[in-house]
C-alpha cells in the first residue's frame, strides 16, 4: 500500500490544474467585472476584445498553473519530506519529522468535486511559512498523512507502539465527542446574526444613493420631507407609520439573519471533534472542508465564550488556544455551540480544569471602576455639552447616549469581570457584551508583565499581563497586592519546568 | 521587584544617549521652525525660539525620568525588567520560557559601547522582553548566564 509512495521525487495530482487556475481566474475575473463595470456604458461595441481578453487570461492562468505543477516535485525520504518548486528560481525545502508537528489536509469546492485535497504540514511557523503541498488525490493525501505520522511517531521512541496503531488503521478513526446536527447548526445560524452584513447594506445604500431621489443620511432633510411632500406619510396616521418602519426594520433582521445562517452552515457543516491517539481531530465545514488535529500536550488554554443573548438560552462555546495557531488568533473552535454539560466534557479531555463551584472569584479594584467612568465622562460630557450649545441636537443626544452606554456598560461589567487562582489553573473572565473566560495552567505561562500608570499607582491598582503562546491575557484594574500574589504563583508554575519539556511530553 | 532599590540601574552613559536622541529630535524641529521662519511665512523667532527652548528642557528632563525609573534585575531563574516613568511596566521572564536571545547594537550604542539584551519566548503579546543600555561586555556575560541556564534546565 506505501509502495506507491516511493522515495523518488513525485509530481502533484494534474487534475489539480483545475482549482489552481481557477483561484489565479477568481483574481483576474474580478479586475475584468471592475473593468466592465468602469466601461459599462461602451461595452456592445468592446465585446470581441473583452471576449479575447478573457480567453487570453484564462489561457495564461491555466500556463501558469501548468508551469507550476510541472515544476513541483515531492519527494518522501527517510527522515523528512522535501518539496521542490519554482519556475526560474529552484527553492527546495526539506523537513524533518520529528518537527512537524501534525499533518492537516484541507479541500476547496473545486477539489472537494475532483476528490482532491491540499496537504498541510505544520511545523509551528505559522500561516504563510508552512510547508503546503497542492494538490494531490484523496486517498494519497490521507496515506501521505499516515506515513508522515509513523515516521514521526517512529524517530520519537515513546511514541513507537502508537506508531504502529496508526499505520495499521489507516485512517484513524477516534471517539467522537462533540457534533453538529443540522437542527442545532439551524439554531447556532440564528444567533450568529450578522450586524456587519446590516452595516454592508446601509453602505450598499450609501454607495448608490444616487439611484435614491433624496440624501438618505440627512436628518435634517428627512424632517423637511415629512413636513413638505412627506405628509402624505404623516397623514396616514401613527399606525401606517409604525408598519412601514417595523417593515423597514424586518427587511434589515432578515438580511442580517441570512447572512448569519447560511454563513454558519457553510463553515459549520458536519462538524465533529474526536477524541484520537494523536489528540483532538476536527473536521468541519460544507464548501471548504477542513481536517484538523491538535496533539493534547500542545494546548495552552481553554476559552469559553458565549453571548449576551444566547447566555440567556445557555448556548456557549469551548476553544482551544493552542501553539503556533490553525485558526486566527492561535485558537481553534472545538465547540462553537454547546451547552454547559457538553463543553464540561471536552475540557475534561483535555485536561483543564473550568473553573467549579469552588472558585473563589476576585473582582477589580472599585477604584478602577470610579477612574474609567470619571474619566469617560471627562470625555464625553463636554461634547455632549458643547454640541448641544451649538444647536447640534442629534449629535449632542448620540454622545450622551454614548456615554449612557458606558456608564452603564461598566456598571454592569463590575460583577462579570472576575478572576479566580486555583491550585493548577487560573481562571479570567471578562466582557459584558461578549463574555469570555480564560483557563490558563501555571506551567503555561510565558512572561509576566505588570502596568501602572500615574492614576493606578496612586489608588493602588494596576494591569496584569499574562503571556501565553497563542493568546494574550490581561486583566486591568486589578488590585496592587493581588496582582503582586498573581505574579509569584505564576512564575513559580512557570519555573518548575521547561518549556520544551511541555512539548516532549 | 517590591522593593525598587534593589534593581541595578542601566549604564550611566545610556542617560547621554538618551539625551542625543532627545537632541536630535529637537535639532529637527528647530529646522523645521527655520524652514517656516527664513522665508517669512511666519514671524521671526515665533516658532524657532519656543522650539529650541522645548527641546532643551526636553532633553534634559525626559530622559532623566526616564532613566531614574528603568533598572533590572537577574533572579535565579527569570531576568525582572521595569521600565517607563509614566506608564511603569514590570516585566518578568522566567529563563525556562526563553526561546532565543538577541544582542542589537545600533550605531549610537556601538559608539557609546552599550547594548540591548532582547528575550523573546514563545507567548503572543509582550513575548519579548528588551532591555536597553547594558554595557557592552556585560551584556554578553547575561546572555551566557541565560543560556547556560536554559541547557542546565532543558538537560
Amino acid at each position: 500500500m506505501n509502495d506507491s509512495l516511493a522515495d523518488a521525487p513525485r509530481r502533484t495530482n494534474p487534475l489539480g490544474l483545475v482549482p489552481a487556475a481557477l483561484g489565479q481566474l477568481r483574481q483576474a475575473g474580478l479586475a475584468l467585472v471592475a473593468a466592465a463595470f468602469a466601461f459599462r456604458d461602451d461595452l456592445a461595441q468592446l465585446a470581441i476584445p473583452v471576449a479575447a481578453l478573457v480567453l487570453l487570461v484564462a489561457t495564461a492562468a491555466l500556463a501558469f498553473a501548468w508551469l507550476a505543477w510541472a515544476r513541483t516535485t515531492y519527494c518522501v525520504g527517510a527522515n523528512d519530506i522535501r518539496v521542490t518548486r519554482g519556475v526560474l528560481a529552484r527553492d527546495s525545502r526539506a523537513v524533518p519529522y520529528d518537527r512537524i508537528q501534525d499533518v492537516s489536509l484541507e479541500q476547496g469546492l473545486a477539489s472537494r468535486l475532483l476528490g482532491l485535497v491540499e496537504v498541510r504540514f505544520e511545523t509551528g511557523a505559522g500561516g504563510k511559512d508552512e510547508l503546503r503541498l497542492a494538490y494531490l488525490a484523496a486517498d494519497e493525501g490521507e496515506r501521505l498523512r499516515d506515513r508522515v505520522r509513523a515516521r514521526r511517531l517512529g524517530v520519537n521512541p515513546e511514541g513507537a507502539a502508537a506508531a504502529s496503531d496508526a499505520g495499521e488503521t489507516g485512517t484513524e478513526q477516534g471517539r467522537l465527542l462533540f457534533a453538529l446536527p443540522p437542527r442545532r447548526l439551524a439554531t447556532f445560524g440564528l444567533f450568529e446574526f450578522s450586524l456587519v452584513a446590516v452595516a454592508a447594506l446601509g453602505g450598499l445604500v450609501e454607495q448608490f444613493d444616487f439611484l435614491l431621489p433624496f440624501d438618505f443620511w440627512d436628518l435634517d432633510e428627512w424632517e423637511q420631507r415629512l413636513a413638505g411632500p412627506g405628509a402624505w406619510f404623516v397623514a396616514l396616521g401613527p399606525a401606517a407609520q409604525a408598519l412601514g418602519l417595523a417593515m423597514a426594520l424586518a427587511s434589515l433582521a432578515l438580511v442580517g439573519v441570512g447572512t448569519g445562517l447560511v454563513r454558519t452552515v457553510l463553515r459549520e457543516w458536519h462538524f465533529r471533534l474526536e477524541l484520537t491517539p494523536r489528540g483532538l481531530r476536527r473536521r468541519r465545514g460544507l464548501l471548504t472542508r477542513t481536517d484538523v488535529t491538535v496533539p493534547l500536550h500542545r494546548i495552552q488554554g481553554l476559552v469559553v465564550a458565549t453571548g449576551i443573548i444566547r447566555r440567556r438560552f445557555g448556548w456557549r462555546s469551548l476553544s482551544l488556544v493552542t501553539l503556533g495557531g490553525e485558526d486566527k488568533g492561535g485558537s481553534l473552535a472545538v465547540a462553537p455551540f454547546a451547552r454547559a454539560d457538553e463543553v464540561a466534557a471536552i475540557a475534561r479531555e483535555t485536561g483543564f480544569d473550568l473553573p467549579g463551584e469552588g472558585a473563589s472569584w476576585h473582582s477589580r479594584s472599585p477604584a478602577y471602576r470610579r477612574d474609567r467612568m470619571v474619566a469617560w465622562t471627562l470625555l464625553l460630557g463636554p461634547l455632549a455639552a458643547g454640541l448641544l450649545a451649538l444647536g447640534q441636537g442629534w449629535q449632542a443626544l448620540a454622545a450622551a447616549t454614548g456615554l449612557g452606554i458606558v456608564l452603564l456598560g461598566h456598571g454592569l461589567r463590575w460583577r462579570r469581570d472576575r478572576h479566580a487562582m486555583g491550585r493548577r489553573f487560573f481562571h479570567v473572565r471578562t466582557g459584558w457584551l461578549k463574555p469570555v473566560s480564560f483557563t490558563g495552567e501555571y506551567e503555561h505561562v510565558q512572561t509576566v508583565h505588570l502596568i501602572a500608570g500615574p492614576l493606578g499607582r496612586r489608588h493602588g491598582y494596576c494591569t496584569l499581563a499574562i503571556g501565553v503562546a497563542g493568546r494574550a491575557v490581561g486583566i486591568a484594574g486589578m488590585p496592587r497586592s493581588e496582582a503582586e500574589d498573581w505574579r509569584k504563583a505564576l512564575l513559580e508554575g512557570a519555573g518548575r519546568r521547561d518549556f520544551s519539556a511541555l512539548l516532549l511530553r | 521587584m517590591d522593593a525598587h532599590d534593589s534593581l541595578t540601574p542601566l549604564d550611566p552613559a545610556y542617560l547621554t544617549l538618551l539625551r542625543l536622541r532627545i537632541a536630535a529630535f529637537g535639532v529637527a524641529l528647530f529646522a523645521a521652525a527655520l524652514v517656516l521662519e527664513v522665508p517669512g511665512i511666519a514671524p521671526r523667532g515665533a516658532f524657532a525660539v519656543p522650539a529650541l527652548l522645548l527641546a532643551a528642557v526636553l532633553a534634559w528632563r525626559l530622559p532623566a525620568r526616564r532613566y531614574g525609573a528603568a533598572g533590572y534585575r537577574i533572579a535565579e531563574d527569570r531576568l525582572d525588567v521595569v521600565q517607563g516613568p509614566w506608564l511603569r511596566r514590570e516585566s518578568a521572564v522566567p529563563f525556562g520560557r526563553v526561546q532565543h536571545i538577541d544582542l542589537a547594537q545600533g550605531p549610537l550604542e556601538r559608539r557609546f559601547g552599550l547594548a540591548t539584551l532582547m528575550l523573546h519566548t514563545a507567548g503572543v503579546h509582550g513575548a519579548t522582553v528588551s532591555l536597553p543600555g547594558l554595557p557592552e561586555a556585560q551584556a554578553y556575560s547575561i546572555r551566557e548566564a541565560i543560556r547556560s541556564a536554559i541547557r542546565r534546565d532543558t538537560q
